[in-house]
């Protein structure tokens, strides 16, 4: 599936968790660049160079990433 | 607001988005109803802040994008499921909490019965956190490696 | 009737009741407590239990006393070791010790749930080591009685090392000395005299699959190199007589078939129930299509809705009753577990049925690669893509399988006291859940009992059989206490000193 070479995700930080979302960024890093920001109550995630050969959505799936990681974390540090 | 509602269905996109209030439930109880849809859908939690601020309760969304497509129907259907699910969650956890001294106990004879030996003592631990949305260690996503290959590693 | 129109809070007695659940059962209402007694109620008698409006001598009382249900008048200690009898599955490990031989297989069932190959794939049979590994595994359970199954794919397929496991096995129990017993799951196509021998001279109880009458099973289950209805019901005859000549009784001893019922035979309840008298079947397991496998993939033509097989069922049960009536002891197997568990002290340890589930610490699932998973449909979700249910290899130690957090979530979410609808059913103390088919069909260990069309098979079974013993006639609940009565088939337990090794 071809898809965009570029995005910008918005995930809110009371939801998502930094270490988490980068973490997620790492998981996919040979396919995409990701560059984290902190943007009010947002980290705001900018994707770039997709790689349009991959199957699947790489923003989609990093997401999905970014919050089971945070779940993941949030439950370890109770 | 009793209840989610429903925000928006955009059946060309395959989304829904769902719309709770802030309090409505605890954290862990969406968490743990995301947690369930991952495996299908592309989930996406997002926190619309009240009028008077961040503090002031506002309302968590929850967008929800099928893997496959999906049909206004099944999309409506989705977010039915999910507030299902979000229900559930927290019926259990009032639930687990009321009958904790049995469940462990049971828990604890069933896996001592099980191995016939001492148990670890932080055996229970991880119980204990009200996460138990998350006792499943192995995790539901497929390693993405496995799920997304170059198309480029398939030719020869 | 609502129930708020029979007990009005205001009034409710707390300390009389020992705690208990209630569900309208016709013009009354059955009452159920904890340790797993019953009684059926009139709306008025479950008010004055509510309300502590009883005294002794009224005949209520005495009822209410008699089922456990007067808090004052519990003998707790007795009770309490009531209650670990019926849970004895809590003090020990696994018992059943599912093998998959293969994935080999020559059939090509529309519904299987297993990852099936052709039988040319030998590289997905088990090897002796890995055979010898799990069977090391499965007498350091900590269970005293053991069950090795076998399984495939078609598991003859795999002949030497089935044969290698029952002979590994024996010598093993010479030291266990534990309750060991073998059966094999087979379509019997690839049975012969030579196979037959040495299965019944081992003693491997023999269980396989009858969809019912020819045009139904050949529809279903595709044999290309025969005919699949043929083959099964003459080796199915052939054997029975085989255990007849050798003087055991045709009632206990004979070849067990489990149908699958899928869309085509909704209809054909009486011809499925006649077929398995035909063949001298004493039991029939009305099995729902599984959410796994090829049966996930055929669910369109070969599915149903939960309503369509409950009607089915409660056809096909009734007429089963009709036949016993008319002196055919034959039993819906299902039924039978939950009226044991219903009328008698007796846990038939059904792995479905008991809380927790089964997953682990009752059944493990060995693969041919030397893969554990918590049960057969573990491996079945594994086959899938998807190792959720994999706790670890035949190189694991036994208690880490047993130990290890995998086990233990899946435990805990098997349990009915954790469940929303559960703990408030009238039919939690005889009732259990799988997580795996939680999982697999709402996304989680737990699931959500209040939609899940698991609960809503068993609640409507129950509520079948409820009904049925509300309203039983003497000839009806004669008919009923036989099939719950246990007769242990002891000639399949191995004769732990007998050692003398068959030609391998």
């Amino acid at each position: 599936m071809s898809q965009a070479q570029t995005a910008v995700v918005r995930l809110h930080r009371a939801l998502y968790m930094q270490q988490a979302i980068k973490e997620a960024a790492n998981t996919f890093a040979d396919f995409a660049s990701f560059k984290i920001v902190r943007d009010g109550e947002h980290y705001a995630v900018s994707v770039s160079d997709i790689d349009g050969e991959v199957e699947g959505d790489v923003v989609a799936e990093f997401c999905n990433f970014a919050l089971h990681n945070t779940m993941q974390r949030k439950k370890k540090r109770i | 607001m009793a209840q989610h509602t429903v925000e928006s269905v955009d059946a060309a996109a395959h989304r829904v988005t769902l719309a709770l209030e802030v309090g409505l439930y605890p954290i862990e109880v969406l968490y743990g109803a995301a947690y369930v849809f991952i495996d299908r859908c592309f989930v996406l939690l997002d926190k619309d802040e009240g009028k008077d601020g961040p503090s002031k309760g506002g309302r968590y969304l929850v967008h929800l994008r099928g893997k496959t497509e999906l049909s206004k129907k099944e999309l409506l259907d989705l977010s039915g499921e999910f507030g299902n699910e979000l229900l559930s969650q927290a019926l259990r956890r009032k639930v687990v909490k009321a009958n904790q001294k049995i469940i462990e106990e049971i828990t604890t004879q069933a896996i001592a019965g099980a191995a016939g030996g001492t148990l670890p003592t932080d055996f229970l631990d991880s119980s204990d956190d009200g996460m138990d949305f998350l006792d499943d260690p192995l995790g539901i996503a497929v390693p993405w490696e496995d799920k997304f290959k170059k198309k480029s590693a398939d030719q020869p | 009737m609502q129930v708020s129109d029979v007990i009005s809070l205001g009034r409710v007695k707390a300390d009389f009741a020992l705690p208990f659940n209630h569900r309208a059962i016709g013009s009354r209402y059955v009452v159920s407590n904890d340790l797993g007694d019953h009684l059926f109620l009139t709306p008025d008698e479950l008010r004055r239990l509510a309300e502590g409006d009883t005294v002794p001598g009224d005949g209520l009382y005495e009822r209410l006393v008699q089922a456990n249900l007067v808090a004052a008048k519990v003998d707790v200690k007795a009770q309490a070791e009531r209650w670990k009898r019926k849970h004895q599955y809590l003090f020990y490990g696994p018992t059943l010790h599912a093998f998959v031989l293969t994935h080999r297989c020559n059939h090509g069932c529309q519904y299987c749930h297993s990852s099936i190959v052709g039988m040319d794939r030998t590289d997905t049979d088990m090897s002796i080591e890995t055979a010898e590994r799990a069977v090391d595994l499965v007498f350091q359970t900590t269970s005293p009685g053991v069950n090795i199954e076998f399984q495939g794919g078609e598991p003859l397929a795999n002949w030497d090392v089935l044969q290698h496991i029952v002979e590994y096995a024996r010598q093993k129990n010479a030291l266990a000395g534990k309750t060991l017993s073998f059966s094999l799951v087979t379509n019997l196509s690839l049975m012969d005299d030579d196979k037959l021998d040495y299965l019944i001279d081992r003693k491997v109880q023999l269980c396989t699959s009858l969809d019912g009458p020819e045009d139904l099973h050949n529809k279903i289950r595709i044999y290309k190199d025969g005919n699949a209805h043929a083959s099964v019901v003459g080796w199915m005859k052939k054997i029975n007589q085989r255990y007849k000549d050798m003087g055991l009784d045709p009632n206990l001893y004979r070849v067990e078939a489990l149908p699958t019922v899928t869309r085509p035979g909704l209809t054909r309840w009486k011809d499925i129930v006649d077929q398995y008298v035909e063949v001298g079947c004493k039991a029939i397991f009305l099995r729902k299509l599984d959410p796994f496998g090829f049966a996930a993939r055929s669910y369109k033509t070969l599915g149903y809705t939960m309503d369509e097989f409950l009607d089915f069922y409660a056809n096909a049960a009734e007429y089963i009753l009709e036949l016993n009536k008319q002196g055919v002891q034959v039993m819906e197997r299902h039924a039978a577990l939950m009226l044991a568990k219903i009328l008698t002290d007796q846990e038939p340890n059904y792995l479905d049925l008991r809380s927790p589930g089964g997953a682990c610490i009752g059944q493990i699932g060995y693969a041919p690669d030397g893969s554990i998973y918590s049960s057969d449909e573990g491996r079945f979700v594994a086959s899938m893509g998807d190792e959720m249910f994999k706790i670890g290899t035949v190189a694991d130690t036994y208690h880490h399988l047993m130990t290890n957090a995998h086990t233990r979530a899946m435990v805990m979410a098997g349990l009915n006291d954790t469940q929303p609808d559960c703990v408030t059913c009238v039919y939690k103390p005889w009732c259990g859940q799988q997580v795996e088919y939680n999982y697999k069909t709402q996304g989680s260990l737990q699931g959500r009992m209040r939609d899940s069309v698991w609960c809503k098979k068993h609640k409507r079974v129950f509520d079948w059989l409820m009904a049925r013993l509300e309203r039983a006639d003497a000839e009806e609940m004669k008919i009923f206490e036989r099939w719950t009565s246990t007769r242990v088939l002891d000639h399949y337990l191995q004769d732990r000193s007998a050692l003398d090794t068959a030609a391998m």
